[in-house]
């Protein structure tokens, strides 16, 4: 460019061409200041839409069928039963909230609480563990959990306490929806790296930019990774009746392998024969062994995209 | 008699040798035909049916729902989907497959069955249900279904059989906390067959009621000439607040095989019997729960209500100063069991006391209200000076049989404690030479602080005002949004990439060494420059690419004329056609002859 600019002294007049290429070069340095803010500004655009679009199909009720009103009046006519000491009737409300699928954490934290007032510890304990799988992570449900295994001694599988609190901060989708915003303004962010000259002051920000976001996208990846996903409990199931036994083969007449399952136990189904579900129990060293199905209730019985 | 040797004759030969032919023809038919059999069979078609048996029940009556197929690998049916009002007996599935054979033909069959029930009359149609055939979805066809009512006559006479449930509290009027016995007896018509008893289910408000057990106790009665097995379940209830109450009815889902009208034979081993699930509800009973007096109310009370008695043993009972002492104390006696906390220490002072353990020492599951119950508590206590005895324990308790409350201490129990080593003298001269009455215990290095522990006795039944409802969503890589935005983004990207690309090949091509002379020759070929302008592009070019020869100095000669003469007029006329295309000619033929 600048060979053009200082042509020979013999040019009378300044070419069209030479117009041209002193456009263009206005417009590279134009187009050099305004393109990181540019760049900036679509990687916000992204990030906020990628927010909004999970904020919109994440929000409170957003595909339900009956109005968000109507199902608010019910658990707050529940919840006044609850404390009025009516637990059947507070049970029945909120078991109809369950039947047209309005499901929440408070929810099943409030049939935990009747199912507990009630003396039906197995269920109560499954009540709370579902409401565990959604945010924010609640002392409360701990402290009843607790409470509740000191009371029966049931067993359960190992848990990781850090990742388990970590992961409940969000839900799936919201960890996924960061990690997927993180790693676009990473790549978006390396590939503008190059746009600049070496040892500019953008270079060094953009290079900021992508360890944050390289950072968050990693944290993201391990929130969505340890989140309880369909998958993980599909296959799970609680102990909720008392007098729960597990045999060697699917009869009562058979060996034994465990006198007393405890109620609030969690168990791992492996096969399903008739009334017999073949289960693994996480006592000190795994066992298993055959359990009579009307003992257990499955951990996840809804739709599993209420766990995205 | 000659022996006459047996010799066929050529005819006899051909007919032999025909029926061998035909024998083996045969033999190969009888080996073929199957086989051929068995590959069109499991070539054939395949179907798939459904069928109810009976296709009439009486309401609480089972029948069976089967879904068939013939011919191909059929998928489990989970659960089928049934109208509303008829539900399934039983959860569990059975599975049956069997082969047949017939002119040949294989058909192997798998049936899946479901006992149903409905107990509401009415004709119901089972909906077609979907199941995989060899990887393929085929639908049953839609089966009726009819639940007929029973006619007076025979109403009236399975009233008879139906069971029935009373329940009975130990006590009609009682306080708050007081455990009282609570007894469900299920009567069963002697002529009916017991399949099935479900839990009993009694609602809970206001009462805290134990489960009641599995196994009952069994005996025998006559009510109106009718003979009855009677099954005894014990439980016990407490209340959680004073007040009028009504307990009850309690209920059951009780499966049971009624004997079939006008069977002659008179046991239901013998007899045609008709399976009958049935939800008997028992009597009510009306109950007044009295508050626990505020009167005499002791401190530290936490309402325990019954009787109770409490002992205590300690070893060992010789020790030094800073040595530990286990202390076991035991509470017996009926009551709420759970409500007790462990026993106090009267005077903590010159001990250090750590958090006692909870055992049972008989099972609260076979305690039935009446029988009494123990529990213990062990603790380690070590003394911080010389005393003499185990200070007591005392437990606060009501009673609702003497109706008032009691506060049981426990006797102090003598001990000897010696000076422990870490005692010296205030002087520091030691035990041994004038020792004080009273020594003062130095605090041990490494004696380390118990630490307080959460002792959870119930829940923290917090529920919050809000409920923040869940949405169903979809894996977010399927949602519409994530797509779109990460379609925009890639645009973004791609865009930026093919402008940077862009920019270079041009920079490139502008920064190239022979780029002023291919701006030059660019010049060259506009149309109706003037003389002046032309020629002095031309030179320009000439001098870029370092041009010689005849022709390249009369083109600087024009050049100069039209430029530098003093007739500017010529160099203001536009160059015809002929001449900018010679003067290229010239200039190609220069840069040919230069490159040549």
């Amino acid at each position: 460019m600048l060979k053009l600019v200082s042509a020979p002294s013999f040019f009378i007049r300044l070419p069209f061409s030479q117009c041209m290429n002193g456009m263009f070069n206005s417009f590279l340095i134009r187009l050099n200041r305004v393109r990181l803010k540019a760049v900036l500004c679509m990687a916000l655009v992204f990030a906020l839409h990628s927010i909004y679009a999970n904020a919109q199909t994440s929000a409170p009720g957003a595909d339900s069928n009956a109005p968000k009103s109507s199902a608010d009046e019910q658990y707050q006519h529940a919840r006044e039963a609850f404390e009025k000491g009516e637990f059947k009737k507070a049970e029945e409300l909120a078991r109809g909230l369950l039947r047209k699928e309005h499901l929440s954490s408070e929810l099943f934290q409030l049939l935990g609480h009747i199912s507990y007032r009630r003396d039906e510890l197995g269920q109560a304990a499954l009540w709370y563990e579902r409401a565990t799988l959604f945010p924010t992570p609640s002392v409360e449900l701990r402290q009843n959990i607790m409470h509740i295994r000191s009371r029966t001694g049931n067993v359960n599988f190992p848990s990781n306490g850090f990742r388990d609190q970590y992961a409940a901060f969000l839900t799936r989708s919201q960890w996924f929806y960061i990690g997927g915003t993180s790693l676009w303004v990473f790549v978006i962010a390396v590939t503008v790296y190059y746009f600049f000259r070496r040892r500019s002051a953008a270079r060094v920000f953009l290079m900021l930019v992508r360890v944050l976001a390289l950072v968050t996208a990693t944290l993201a990846g391990l929130g969505w990774y340890w989140h309880p996903s369909y998958d993980k409990v599909e296959r799970l199931a609680v102990i909720t009746e008392q007098d729960a036994r597990a045999y060697t083969a699917a009869s009562t007449g058979s060996g034994m392998v465990m006198n007393n399952i405890p109620p609030g136990s969690g168990v791992k189904k492996l096969e399903e024969r008739g009334a017999w579900t073949y289960v693994e129990i996480p006592t000190e060293q795994l066992v298993r062994g055959w359990v009579e199905s009307r003992f257990l209730t499955s951990y996840w019985p809804f739709n599993p995209a209420y766990l995205e | 008699m000659t022996f006459t040797p047996f010799k066929f004759s050529c005819h006899q030969m051909a007919a032999v040798r025909g029926w061998r032919l035909l024998m083996l023809l045969f033999l190969c038919c009888g080996l073929v035909l199957p086989a051929s059999a068995q590959i069109s069979g499991s070539s054939g078609g395949t179907g798939v049916s459904a069928q109810v048996s009976p296709t009439q029940i009486r309401p609480g009556g089972f029948a069976n729902f089967s879904v068939m197929v013939e011919g191909g690998d059929a998928s489990d049916i989970q659960q089928p989907t049934l109208p509303e009002g008829v539900a399934l007996g039983s959860p569990g599935r059975s599975t049956s497959s069997d082969m047949s054979i017939i002119n040949g033909r294989t058909t192997r069959r798998y049936t899946q069955s479901w006992q149903i029930t409905s107990d509401k009359p009415g004709k119901y149609i089972i909906p077609p249900q979907e199941v995989k055939v060899n990887g393929r979805t085929r639908m049953t066809e839609p089966v009726e279904f009819v639940v007929v009512e029973r006619g007076a006559s025979a109403a009236a006479e399975y009233s008879m059989y139906q069971p029935m449930i009373s329940i009975e509290a130990g006590k009609l009027e009682f306080y708050v906390g007081e455990i009282v016995p609570l007894t469900a007896s299920l009567y069963i018509h002697q002529d009916t067959l017991l399949r099935r008893v479900g839990l009993i289910e009694l609602p809970k408000d206001s009462f805290a009621i134990q489960r009641f057990p599995l196994q009952a106790d069994e005996s025998v009665t006559t009510m109106g000439k009718q003979p009855y097995r009677v099954l005894t379940y014990k439980s016990t209830m407490s209340a959680l607040k004073p007040g009028k109450y009504t307990l009850g009815p309690a209920t059951s889902e009780i499966i049971i095989d009624m004997p079939s009208r006008g069977n002659p034979l008179p046991h239901p081993f013998l007899m045609q019997s008709d399976p009958q699930k049935v939800r008997p509800s028992s009597n009510e009973i009306d109950i007044k729960v009295v508050p626990l007096p505020e009167k005499g109310k002791p401190d530290g009370f936490n309402g325990v209500v019954g009787d109770f008695q409490m002992n205590i043993t300690a070893e060992p009972m010789n020790v030094a100063v800073g040595e530990p002492i286990s202390v076991e104390i035991t509470i017996s006696g009926t009551g709420n069991f759970d409500a007790i906390v462990e026993p106090k220490m009267t005077d903590a002072s010159k001990w250090r006391v750590y958090p006692s353990r909870r055992f049972n020492m008989t099972s609260p599951d076979s305690y039935d209200g009446g029988t009494s119950q123990q529990i213990g508590y062990s603790q380690v206590i070590i003394p911080q000076q010389q005393v003499t005895s185990v200070p007591s324990y005392k437990f606060s308790f009501f009673s609702p049989t003497e109706n008032k409350y009691f506060t049981l201490h426990t006797p102090p129990i003598p001990l000897e404690v010696s000076p422990g080593e870490s005692m010296v003298s205030p002087s520091g001269e030691g035990l041994a030479g004038d020792m004080p009455k009273t020594p003062v215990l130095q605090p041990p290095a490494f004696e380390p602080t118990p630490q307080a522990k959460a002792e959870l006795t119930d829940i923290l039944a917090y529920v919050p005002e809000k409920s923040m409802w869940l949405a169903a969503k979809p894996q977010p890589w399927r949602s519409e949004a994530f797509i779109l935005t990460s379609a925009i983004a890639g645009g973004v990207l791609v865009t930026l990439l093919l402008g940077k690309i862009g920019t270079v090949i041009v920079a490139a091509n502008r920064n190239a060494a022979d780029a002023t002379a291919r701006a030059l020759w660019k010049s060259l070929g506009h149309r109706n420059q003037p003389a002046a302008q032309f020629y002095s592009t031309a030179a320009h070019y000439i001098k870029e690419k370092h041009l010689q020869g005849a022709e390249i100095a009369a083109l600087l000669h024009t050049y100069n004329e039209a430029n530098f003469s003093p007739e500017q007029e010529a160099g203001l006329q536009p160059v015809s056609a002929e001449e900018r295309s010679r003067v290229l000619q010239v200039l190609r033929n220069a840069e040919a002859g230069q490159r040549a």
